[in-house]
């Protein structure tokens, strides 16, 4: 007999989607049949984490976000040479105590009173050492951070694997698209590309629960056949992400956000934070940073979605009580060519990333991404990324934790979070 | 060779599970033979014509000035290329035009206007059989795909790579068989297109001398390079061009490990073909004894399940199109980046698996009672119901067992036949 729980055990990585889709048509879901979503179970805190209640939010920027406009080093005349038409004027250019340097992009402006209490650090001319300019190549090095071999799992599956046991598929969330960062041997992880339709609909003229509990039934026993095994070990595990995950969807959201937007995206990590459900990563995916064309609209949309999420996403979790608990970091495959191409900007390498929340060293900026040092046009990623993801698996572990299993030893360590 | 009738009806099932949109009832009693020759060469086998998916649609009706997208618009259109899915004639043809659809991606999202997005699917229906060397031309300078990966911004005054790297790196040779001088060599050569009309009905790509770079370029290992048909040309005798789009018709076909030896095989069969992608696809539809387990994407499982079940196609797409595509991760002209949908294990995803479970309630419910599917559900024939859904082989034990148990509790058949249709063993080919 093929209990519920041993599917559970060893279902692993089964949980890898694209995001898609949106054009505003969630507004339409809900429409021919009736929500069936219970509420019946909340899964216990993790064995094996030394700090069980943080939480990682990662903020993925698909498409390679461009660094240079984003933390722009508005203190060098050769970035204004660089950006006839998509440079940002300098008296636009927020300043940020402490540096004359750079500024930030004007859509950021929000993130300054984080800059000032100390609560946003930036990390500059960051990457993975021979970076690629492919988004393909770099999304796997990002997903794997084992940019001299390709692996399957991601590093944060394999940090799950080394610090779980694999049995609640929502220790690891990904929201608005899948992330084979999440992929472990053993470890579960939830994909919910759209939380606004994430609940079980039964149809009319059927026993809703009778039907449900049919579908689970259709998991066992599981099939000889790999892929038709783990397509069964799905089920269980979505029905118990829908039961929980609704509770976080009762956190009045406001109507007129887009709920795959950052800012919806993190209002339901919010949520999720809240109910305390064993959650330690959260990964909120963002695209159409790929800015080859008509970027400046594009970008200015992006990044006010970006500012605007994350300051309202750390005020809710400071009201509750709960921000000393949670970490956010940006990442992006890659930077952005430091020259335009006339309307946009094409691949390039190092770029810059953030850490934010009250547990982060911030006020600085680490690492220096230099205009007179170019590789081909590129930004050097002079900073290896894993030394970023290392400084937030320590924090998220403890230092006696297995950042060095999961990423391998890391030539430097960055001090920008309390651990 | 099959060597029993169940054998044949499950090699024929297989066949059109993958590269079909799924049988409808009684289509398997057709045999192997004769339904390869009618899904692979329609015309020399007497099958009609499939109809233009979107003349009931009415594509004038864009109104560029619309704030944000042409919603209405956009999901009519794709919501009659969905319906001819499950109704075409030629279900291998269409299947075609979709796995095209997934390798030269274009997104509404910058292309805004449908038509383009249509006269693309309509230029993979029509070269999507043919050669890869005309396809890829015409794929080049197509209006979507120019506005899509930029080529409209791409000029001799400021060169856009968008298009000169994605062309190599996903449409045509993949990461290693090209340098950054390649990607940029390329990308100058393809300067100078732009679209006229891009809000009609009848954009067009148009070539402006005056902004295109004529220097000829070496690329690809090739000197004298300095527009669209030389660089097509560079790019498909490049010897990593036939095995890397056989690789990807293979593995959509036959699932992700086919044997490196039969890829060799039809790769070169392919290059001596002149690229003609029609026998190609012969071989490869005809080694279905190499198939190995392939996780069916949402599109094809819906259409492959309105088909099996019978539900009106109209209703069945409008019930699910909306609140079942999208959550799945699969809304068509909407592919989350330029290398398309990624597949596989992405399929069964907690948002996949709560999407199939929510379509397959909504076909069920839609599904007549006298058609074969629901019948059998609702009489408890569980062999007739795996049948109908184009499993002749039956269920598996798991599913045989709930539905059994799910009978005191559904006296229609529609729950029964939404946890058939939702099954695990239904998403898997």
């Amino acid at each position: 007999m093929v209990t519920r729980r041993r599917f559970l055990g060893v279902a692993g990585g089964a949980a890898v989607v694209a995001a898609s889709g949106v054009l505003g048509w969630e507004r339409l879901l809900n429409d021919h049949l009736d929500a069936q979503s219970t509420a019946d179970q909340t899964s216990g805190t993790q064995p094996g984490s030394a700090n069980p209640k943080r939480v990682l939010v990662i903020v993925q920027m698909t498409g390679g976000n461009d660094g240079v406009n984003t933390l722009i080093p508005a203190g060098d005349g050769r970035y204004f040479d660089a950006r006839p038409t998509l440079g940002i004027k300098e008296a636009d250019v927020v300043a940020l105590a402490g540096t004359d340097r750079y500024g930030l992009h004007p859509k950021l402006a929000p993130l300054v009173p984080l800059w000032e209490q100390g609560h946003l650090a930036a990390i500059d001319g960051i990457g993975f050492p021979d970076q690629t300019r492919s988004h393909f190549s770099a999304l796997d090095t990002w997903w794997s951070a084992t940019p001299d071999e390709p692996i399957h799992t991601g590093w944060l599956g394999r940090w799950m694997d080394a610090t779980g046991d694999g049995s609640n598929p929502l220790r690891g969330i990904a929201l608005g698209g899948g992330s084979p960062a999440l992929v472990g041997d053993h470890a579960l992880s939830t994909v919910v590309l759209n939380p606004a339709g994430f609940a079980l609909r039964t149809p009319r003229g059927s026993s809703g629960d009778a039907v449900r509990q049919a579908f689970l039934a259709t998991a066992a026993p599981l099939s000889a056949e790999p892929m038709g095994a783990a397509a069964q070990q799905a089920i269980p595990a979505t029905v118990q992400a829908v039961d929980s995950l609704a509770k976080a969807s009762e956190t009045p959201v406001n109507a007129k956000v887009d709920s795959t937007s950052v800012t919806g995206l993190l209002t339901t990590a919010a949520g999720i934070i809240d109910l305390q459900l064993g959650t330690e990563i959260i990964l909120v995916v963002a695209n159409g940073f790929d800015t080859h064309a008509d970027q400046p609209k594009r970008h200015n949309d992006l990044l006010q979605d970006l500012a605007g999420g994350l300051t309202g996403f750390l005020a809710t979790l400071a009201e509750r009580g709960q921000a000393d608990d949670v970490l956010v970091m940006t990442t992006s495959e890659f930077g952005r060519r430091v020259q335009e191409n006339g309307s946009g900007t094409d691949h390039g390498n190092g770029s810059v990333h953030f850490l934010a929340g009250p547990m982060v060293a911030g006020g600085q900026i680490v690492g220096q991404a230099d205009l007179g040092d170019l590789v081909d046009g590129d930004l050097r990623s002079s900073i290896d990324s894993r030394s970023l993801y290392s400084n937030a698996l320590d924090w998220l572990s403890g230092p006696a934790g297995p950042t060095d299993e999961v990423l391998g030893q890391t030539a430097d360590r960055y001090s920008l979070v309390r651990v | 060779m099959p060597s029993t009738a169940t054998d044949e009806r499950d090699a024929v099932a297989g066949v059109l599970r993958r590269a079909g949109f799924g049988p409808t009832p009684g289509q398997l009693d057709a045999g192997l033979a004769s339904t390869l020759d009618a899904l692979v060469d329609p015309d020399a086998h007497g099958v009609p014509v499939a109809p233009d998916p979107w003349l009931g649609v009415d594509l004038s009706a864009y109104d560029p000035t619309a704030k944000g997208f042409n919603k209405q618009l956009i999901a009519d259109t794709i919501g009659a290329w969905l319906a001819s899915m499950a109704t075409t004639p030629r279900p291998f043809e269409a299947w075609m035009r979709w796995f095209w659809h997934g390798h030269f991606v274009s997104s509404i999202r910058t292309v805004k206007h449908p038509a383009l997005m249509v006269q693309q699917l309509r230029t993979f229906g029509d070269l999507g059989l043919g050669d890869l060397r005309t396809l890829l031309k015409a794929v080049t300078i197509d209006p979507a795909m120019l506005i899509y990966l930029d080529g409209v911004t791409n000029t001799s005054g400021g060169v856009n790579e968008n298009y000169g790297r994605e062309v190599l790196e996903l449409f045509s040779l993949g990461v290693g068989h090209y340098t950054e001088d390649d990607v940029r060599a390329g990308a100058e050569a393809l300067t100078g297109w732009h679209v006229k009309g891009k809000t009609t009905t009848t954009a067009e790509a148009v070539f402006d001398a005056r902004r295109h770079d004529d220097t000829p370029k070496n690329y690809l290992g090739k000197s004298g390079v300095h527009d669209v048909d030389t660089v097509v040309d560079a790019i498909v005798n490049h010897p990593a061009c036939a095995p890397f789009i056989t690789t990807k018709l293979a593995r959509a076909v036959l699932g992700p490990t086919v044997d490196p030896a039969r890829i060799d095989q039809w790769a070169g069969e392919f290059a001596a073909s002149g690229l003609q992608i029609r026998p190609l696809m012969r071989s490869i539809l005809e080694a279905s004894d190499a198939s190995t387990e392939l996780v069916v994407a949402p599109v094809p499982w819906l259409i492959s399940m309105i088909k099996a079940s019978g539900a009106p196609v109209a209703a069945a797409i409008t019930g699910t199109a909306k609140s079942g595509l999208l959550p799945a991760g699969q809304v068509p002209f909407d592919a989350p980046n330029v290398a398309g949908w990624p597949g596989g294990r992405a399929w069964l995803s907690a948002s996949t698996t709560v999407a199939r479970f929510n379509m397959a309630g909504v076909v069920a419910a839609l599904a007549p009672a006298d058609g074969p599917a629901r019948r059998a559900a609702g009489g408890g024939d569980l062999g007739a119901l795996a049948d109908a859904l184009g499993r002749p082989g039956g269920f598996g034990d798991g599913t045989r067992a709930a539905l059994t148990d799910l009978a005191a509790h559904d006296p229609t058949g529609i729950g029964r036949l939404a946890v058939a249709m939702a099954s695990a063993e239904l998403a898997v080919a």
